[in-house]
């Protein structure tokens, strides 16, 4: 090609004119906006904060995640007795299972595993136990405890069942995790760049619009009105494990067994765990609080990149 | 509470819940209550709620504010931001009187657990308390009492009624007003009422005269005079008769005035009669039975008739009827429910459930005419139609609509754009000779709607279709994704619908060269490029052959991670500057607009490269091209032997030198058929033009130049 002076001129100011448009056009858009949602999922208080230029597009985003979130309830949800989960509680097996419910009975027989028991999806029968009126008697708690066992899951593609029967599993330590997971990919995928996804574990998709990570409050466990400390997200997730959620009617303690014992954990008074995924933050937080600070370092190791924030009863705090 | 959940649909025993156990007589005077009730001077009831008076009803209350809805009249309190209960005065609630036929007015709270937080009385008319201090002591301490105590008709207090010795029947009368009040006020505002079909409406109570009942159509009336019975009588050939009972006064002088209504709603019976015979319908009969609410409220005539006292079991009341359909029903004695001191009644229906509430029926009111002999004729005095109006029905809640309708609705002239303009796009491809042969026009046409794409389309309206929207299509039948998450965006729908109609009929073309926003961009750039005489460079036609298959290996590499490892393939799918460069308005992370600024500079020397050799959507979209059904762009056999005009002229390439165009690279600009319908350009039509003009020139004019024509 005959390159004269005049021609390379050109190309280079055309070269250089591209970008100046783009750079023009960016000034012009500005940061984005929030848009926001708030509402119930999987019976828990959660919201969808999108930045977005264009506020309609962010309102369709949120109604098509309401319809995602919807359709996972249906599989996941205590609370919905057609719920895949409720079925298999029910009856112990259901076939042509959700490839969603597959996974998470997969990932949380692993977690499982690696924290040695203290993370157990089988939990429920000392849930029903537990939530009688009066004191469980020791013979219903070994009963009960027999039931606990989350090797005892078989999660196949064509079936999903339990090896024993009156087992029934809960999802609740994960399967918000695994929700929040999925909008927040969804998200991703449909080109959203900043968001905080809260579906009872948060999750942070970028950070926030001027580059730096989302804020999000801790609370103390002692004063649940009080934010203690604020822990910074970028693209991960948060899980918070503490006894002061839900407290059983029979007084004995609070929502979180110990699988191997059957009482409610108490050696830990907050387990907050920062991970690249809410559903394994979520297990985490779940399993950590059950097996206490010493096992902590051990269980976090199984998963790349997650870090925790012990509270313990003294309301002194340990960074792991 | 959960048990009435349960039991919502079923009318009448929820009314049962609502009056149980009522041990007061009160006696509701309809018409003079309304008068009467004003005595009080009772002004809004915020108005009433001095400081002291709410401290001693709802002490720990920092704020009160009127709760704005069709509910009981009631305040709702608040200690800072939380809602402790509601405040509410047993005058507007309920309009109950005491031992005198005068409402009294007393003013209670209610926690939101439905405990009593305290009760004063502010104003009443009860004979035996009036100037007595003892009594009225005695009264307050009893009211005080009720603190802590279940807002529940017929829950115990802890003082007894007959603390306030002298005046048990007020300080009773009072305590089941603030109980039942406290429940109604509550329970409006904490339960749920679940309809699950049209249902009478068992539930809502408020006081109402009797002149509110008519105007609203819970009753219905007639006020006959004098006049209005000569001409019944005229009207039944009984006119030059007496009638049994005899008018007073002058034709305008009222004979009587009569009501009537279905009984069941607590609006109408329990307005219409009062507590206890409404008590005795809902309560005292077997489950679901229906009573007919007949009332005389003035004049010399009533609907008991005269016998009425000495009426026998057995004997029919002969006044009154009521029909519905085919059936006429008739009451005797056992079948009425009376009021004490009015002449009102609840006539009780046969429990064969023939009778529906929701149809119309009639009350005939029948009066007798003497007869010279003695005999006595009987003849219809009034027929009155009545309907349970809407205002006593509830409805089922109509179904939500699904969430993805709401972005249908709401994006209604969006919609109505993106149409108009597939409409014109429509036109254009389908009238494209006419297009082509008019350069300016095609060039005008074309860049508008280019720039309507890139601005509109893209930038505005962010419906740039993507190799993400393919892949949730394909991955629907795996991923469950509900159908509302596809729906949920109209204008993507539109044009995924649009564009897969186009490819069947035309090719990948129609998306690829008009609807896509960054195609758009990156034509729009060249076009510029073009006029500034950049320099161009294309690939040689066998390179050209391989690098058209870029776009299939990145739609490969995309649909293989997609399903072996999802998350490389969000990675993957930023192949497309798409996000960045349209929905992000390059607002993104610098690694992404470098990509599309390097990707937009290299389309200004190699007119759209991406599009050519790299992008996936369109490599989907080339590969489905092969079904398409239509070829519209005309060609001539010297197309490519000997002439490579078009070749040329293409701007993307996709004729090749045999002068055949390679329709899955084709994004349907149309410069061809520009090409192809200029005289000027075309080698085969110019040839043509010059022979006709040296025909004009030399020969004898062909045909259809008029002879005489300047050549």
């Amino acid at each position: 090609m005959n390159l004269t002076r005049r021609r390379a001129l050109q190309i280079m100011a055309a070269s250089v004119a591209v970008p100046l448009g783009v750079l023009a056009l960016r000034s012009a858009r500005g940061l984005p906006q929030p848009v926001q949602w708030r509402g119930e999922a999987l019976g828990a208080m959660s919201a969808m904060t999108l930045w977005s230029h264009d506020k309609a597009r962010a309102e369709r985003a949120i109604v098509r995640m309401r319809a995602e979130i919807d359709r996972l309830e249906d599989i996941f949800s205590l609370y919905r007795a057609t719920s895949e989960l409720s079925r298999l509680n029910a009856d112990g097996r259901v076939d042509a299972p959700s490839r969603d419910l597959v996974h998470v009975l997969d990932q949380s027989q692993r977690i499982a595993e690696a924290s040695g028991g203290k993370f157990d999806p089988t939990i429920q029968p000392l849930w029903t136990l537990h939530s009688a009126r009066s004191a469980p008697d020791l013979r219903n708690l070994e009963a009960a405890l027999s039931l606990v066992d989350y090797t005892a899951i078989s999660a196949h593609i064509q079936t999903v069942r339990f090896e024993q029967a009156g087992m029934s599993a809960s999802l609740n330590g994960i399967a918000q995790g695994y929700i929040t997971d999925r909008v927040t990919e969804l998200l991703g995928n449909e080109g959203f760049e900043n968001a905080v996804i809260e579906l009872g574990e948060t999750r942070a998709l970028g950070q926030a619009p001027d580059g730096t990570p989302f804020r999000v409050g801790l609370l103390n466990p002692h004063e649940p009105n009080q934010v203690m400390e604020h822990v910074s997200l970028a693209g991960a997730s948060l899980s918070v494990s503490g006894g002061y959620g839900q407290s059983l009617p029979d007084g004995t303690g609070h929502h979180i067994f110990d699988p191997l014992t059957g009482k409610s954990a108490n050696e830990l008074a907050q387990v907050a765990v920062v991970a690249p995924r809410a559903m394994l933050a979520d297990a985490l937080s779940t399993a950590i609080y059950v097996a206490g600070e010493r096992a902590s370092a051990a269980i976090l190791s199984t998963v790349a990149g997650a870090s925790a924030i012990l509270i313990r009863p003294d309301g002194s705090r340990l960074q792991v | 509470m959960i048990a009435i959940a349960e039991n919502r649909v079923r009318g009448p025993r929820l009314a049962l819940l609502l009056v149980l156990g009522v041990l007061a007589f009160t006696i509701l005077a309809m018409a003079p209550a309304r008068a009467q009730s004003d005595e009080s001077g009772a002004g809004p009831l915020l108005t009433r709620l001095t400081p002291e008076v709410l401290s001693a009803v709802f002490p720990e209350v920092t704020r009160v504010e009127m709760v704005e809805d069709d509910g009981p009249i009631a305040a709702a309190a608040y200690d800072g931001e939380t809602l402790s209960g509601y405040v509410y005065s047993t005058l507007d609630v309920l309009r109950a009187p005491g031992y005198s036929s005068t409402p009294f007015d007393v003013i209670a709270g209610v926690t939101m657990d439905g405990r009593i937080t305290g009760a004063v009385v502010l104003f009443h008319r009860e004979p035996y308390l009036i100037n007595d201090a003892r009594r009225t002591a005695q009264l307050n301490t009893f009211l005080h009492a009720l603190e802590g105590g279940e807002a529940r008709l017929g829950a115990d207090s802890t003082l007894p009624p007959e603390f306030v010795a002298g005046a048990t029947i007020s300080s009773r009368a009072m305590r089941n007003a603030v109980q039942e009040g406290g429940r109604m006020v509550l329970r409006y505002r904490t339960e749920e009422f679940i309809v699950t079909e049209p249902t009478v409406d068992m539930i809502n109570f408020r006081p109402m005269s009797a002149a509110e009942l008519v105007a609203d159509g819970g009753v219905a009336g007639a006020r006959i005079t004098n006049a209005d019975l000569d001409a019944a009588m005229a009207q039944a050939g009984l006119g030059d008769l007496l009638p049994e009972v005899p008018k007073t006064g002058g034709p305008d002088n009222l004979y009587i005035n009569f009501v009537t209504g279905y009984a069941n709603p607590p609006r109408i019976g329990r307005n219409g009669t009062g507590l206890e015979p409404y008590d005795h319908l809902i309560n005292g009969m077997p489950e679901s039975t229906q009573g007919i609410f007949v009332a005389t409220l003035g004049g010399v005539y009533d609907h008991r008739g005269t016998r009425y006292n000495n009426l026998s079991n057995d004997f029919l009341l002969e006044r009154i009827s009521v029909t519905q359909g085919e059936h006429t029903y008739q009451f005797t004695k056992p079948d009425m429910i009376v009021t004490p001191g009015k002449i009102a009644d609840i006539l009780v229906l046969p429990t064969d459930n023939e009778f529906d509430p929701m149809q119309p029926w009639r009350a005939d009111l029948y009066a007798n005419a003497l007869r010279p002999d003695g005999s006595t004729a009987n003849f219809v005095l009034a027929s009155l139609d009545y309907a349970l109006p809407s205002g006593y029905i509830l409805m089922p809640e109509p179904e939500p609509m699904p969430a993805w309708v709401e972005p249908w609705l709401a994006s209604q002239g969006d919609i109505a754009i993106l149409l108009i303009a597939l409409s014109v796009l429509t036109f254009l491809l389908a009238n494209q000779a006419w297009l082509s042969r008019n350069r300016r026009l095609h060039l005008i046409l074309r860049n508008g709607f280019l720039a309507f794409t890139l601005v509109w389309i893209g930038w505005t309206a962010s419906a740039q279709l993507s190799i993400v929207h393919v892949v949730n299509y394909i991955k629907a039948p795996f991923a469950g994704l509900d159908l509302g998450f596809y729906l949920a965006e109209p204008l993507i729908v539109i044009l995924s619908i649009y564009t897969a109609v186009s490819l069947v009929l035309l090719g990948r073309g129609v998306f690829c060269g008009w609807l896509c926003p960054f195609g758009a961009l990156q034509e729009l750039l060249a076009q510029i490029s073009r006029a500034l005489k950049l320099p161009q460079w294309n690939p040689g036609e066998r390179l050209q052959r391989i690098l058209w298959n870029g776009k299939y290996v990145s739609l490969g590499l995309i649909l293989i991670l997609v399903f072996v490892a999802p998350d490389a393939a969000v990675v993957a799918e930023e192949i497309e500057p798409f996000k960045t460069a349209i929905t992000a308005y390059f607002v993104r992370a610098l690694p992404y607009v470098i990509y599309a600024v390097a990707l937009l500079t290299i389309g200004l020397f190699t007119e759209r490269a991406f599009c050519r050799f790299l992008c996936p959507l369109g490599g989907a979209l080339a590969i489905l091209d092969r079904l398409h059904l239509l070829n519209l762009l005309k060609r001539r056999p010297e197309c490519g032997n000997p002439c490579h005009l078009c070749e040329r002229s293409c701007p993307v390439r996709a004729i090749e030198s045999s002068g055949k165009i390679i329709m899955s690279e084709c994004f349907q600009c149309l410069d061809c058929q520009v090409e192809y319908y200029d005289d000027q350009r075309c080698p085969p039509l110019a040839k043509v033009r010059k022979q006709l003009e040296r025909a004009k020139e030399f020969g004898p004019a062909p045909v259809r130049v008029p002879a005489g024509e300047p050549a």
